[in-house]
């Protein structure tokens, strides 16, 4: 028996929202273990700049920008990327945003815009990288691996909409997992905790916010973008070729402790 | 680039009888791969060696010690002589565990006290002995085999080993809030169907006429209610042990990995 093969050597994997914060450690991480990167962002520039530090570290790297919203452009991305590349093994759903209202401020539109991004790019991504990875010999052909958050099970006030489409990607990668898992394909998601992420800038503003969530987090820290994008690397890799389905919270311990004791 | 480089790990549950593969016995190979040292604990001594002929096979260290992890002073000596053999610990996976069948009808109360003697005592009673030196070193992992079947009811009446492995989750879950504060980390595995010896047993031992168990189509039939179309091997749990004991896991704790080929979240 070999060793646990947590190696990515050659392995094509795509990566969105990849021009800072976890898309961007996610890259790392997945180049350090010798996989083929393309990134993808709307911000040209940022991801293109990845995209090159990766390269300029001897890494394969690729950037392509674009609106995830345009399912169209979505579809061309797969089909062109896997054309080039000759092979795609895996697909990172990470682009996101957030934007805080209560419930009585938001929107349909509010909603249709998060479940546009979070939901429907996806689950487009994700239906024309499987038609893709259904070419591969197998019998492992792929990994599709979603970013939730812990707001998909333990909310916040005023993110309805993040929260509830951060569940709906979680349901999605069960139904995915049970679609594919017989190609041979694994479909997983993790649910980082808090995160010193760019998306985090306008709660990490907040001194006694930032206080009360290591207050409430065993680990008493938040997450470093590198401590997420190490548990994405290992669920692209072989070594978690009978993982599928799983919703990985990645949280410091959130998700066990509910402070009973604060004020 | 060796992920577990310099630890030394303590496996229980590390033997497999009659030279088969179970998850301690693969999950002491694999930690050892990734450059652990390997302290294999199980009740029989010679299950034990054999673990650890196979993890020097695969160019390791290892020591095997033999205890019951249901006995106090058993423990205590076993990791005393783990510590003066390799001077730390870093690595607690705790993979013991007994089914005995039965519903809460049929289940002896022997039986119950058994399984939940065993299977409770096999994660408090090594961690709460190998937790002082973890908290000395000022960090380390633990790590807790429990099963889908502490989630749901998978067909079998189980009871006691269903509620047993449940009871892993919440013993983890609030293990990794007590430990936190000292850079210790507490997971638990959950396996699927996995092809042990010890679950081959239980089939075996709950069929009238063991002789007549058709394993092609009894594993044929398990694999097509699994979303990969295949029940698990040993090294599936075994890799997720690595990762969870690997710096890339060191924001994971007080949570729970399924190994299950996707079983758990289907109908």
């Amino acid at each position: 028996m070999s060793a646990p093969n947590f190696s990515l050597e050659g392995k094509v994997i795509l990566i969105t929202g990849a021009a800072q914060g976890l898309g961007a450690a996610m890259a790392q991480a997945c180049a350090a273990q010798g996989g083929r990167i393309r990134l993808q962002d709307l911000n040209a520039d940022g991801v293109e700049e990845v995209a090159e530090a990766l390269r300029a570290e001897g890494y394969d790297a690729e950037s392509s920008a674009f609106d995830l919203t345009d399912f169209a452009a979505c579809e061309a991305w797969v089909k062109k990327t896997a054309e080039n590349a000759g092979s795609l093994w895996g697909l990172i759903n990470n682009a996101g945003f957030i934007n805080h209202a209560h419930t009585t401020e938001h929107s349909v539109d509010d909603y249709k815009a998060m479940y546009d991004l979070h939901v429907f790019a996806p689950f487009v991504l994700a239906r024309e990288t499987a038609r893709v990875m259904l070419r591969n010999p197998g019998p492992q052909r792929g990994r599709i691996l979603s970013v939730s958050s812990i707001a998909a099970t333990n909310p916040r006030p005023g993110i309805g909409n993040y929260a509830s489409s951060k569940a709906a990607i979680a349901g999605l990668t069960r139904a995915l997992a049970a679609d594919f898992g017989k190609d041979g394909i694994c479909t997983n998601a993790i649910a980082p905790g808090y995160v010193l992420t760019e998306i985090n800038r306008k709660i990490l503003s907040d001194e006694s916010f930032v206080r009360r969530i290591e207050n409430r987090t065993p680990a008493a820290r938040w997450a470093e973008p590198e401590e997420i994008a190490g548990p994405a690397a290992f669920l692209m890799s072989e070594a978690a070729s009978y993982i599928n389905g799983q919703l990985l919270a990645v949280d410091g311990g959130m998700n066990a402790f509910l402070q009973a004791n604060e004020a | 680039m060796k992920r577990l480089k310099n630890r030394i790990a303590l496996v229980t549950g590390a033997g497999t009888m009659n030279g088969g593969l179970g998850n301690g016995k693969a999950t002491a190979i694999r930690l050892a791969q990734e450059g652990a040292t390997i302290c294999a604990l199980d009740i029989h001594m010679e299950a034990a060696e054999q673990t650890c002929q196979q993890v020097r096979t695969h160019g390791g260290t290892a020591l095997a010690v033999a205890a019951d992890v249901t006995n106090e002073d058993q423990m205590a000596s076993a990791i005393e002589a783990c510590l003066n053999a390799f001077g730390r610990i870093d690595i607690l996976q705790n993979n013991v565990g007994i089914l005995r069948a039965g519903g809460a009808l049929d289940t002896s109360v022997s039986d119950w006290d058994l399984m939940t003697q065993v299977n409770m005592k096999a994660v408090f009673l090594p961690t709460k002995h190998v937790l002082p030196h973890l908290i000395e070193q000022g960090g380390g992992v633990v790590t807790n085999v429990s099963s889908i079947a502490g989630l749901r009811y998978l067909g079998t009446p189980y009871i006691g080993y269903n509620a047993t492995k449940g009871s892993i989750i919440s013993f983890t879950r609030n293990l990794a809030a007590e430990v936190a504060p000292h850079g210790i980390r507490a997971n638990a595995i959950l396996p699927g169907f996995i092809d042990t010896p010890m679950a081959r047993n239980i089939t075996e031992q709950n069929t009238d006429d063991p002789d007549t168990i058709d394993w092609d189509t009894l594993d044929q039939q398990r694999a097509a209610r699994i979303p990969l179309g295949r029940v698990g091997t040993p090294w599936d749990v075994a890799n997720a042990a690595v990762f969870l004991a690997s710096d890339e896991a060191s924001y994971i704790t007080g949570t729970e990995i399924t190994v299950d080929g996707g079983v758990s979240c289907r109908v």
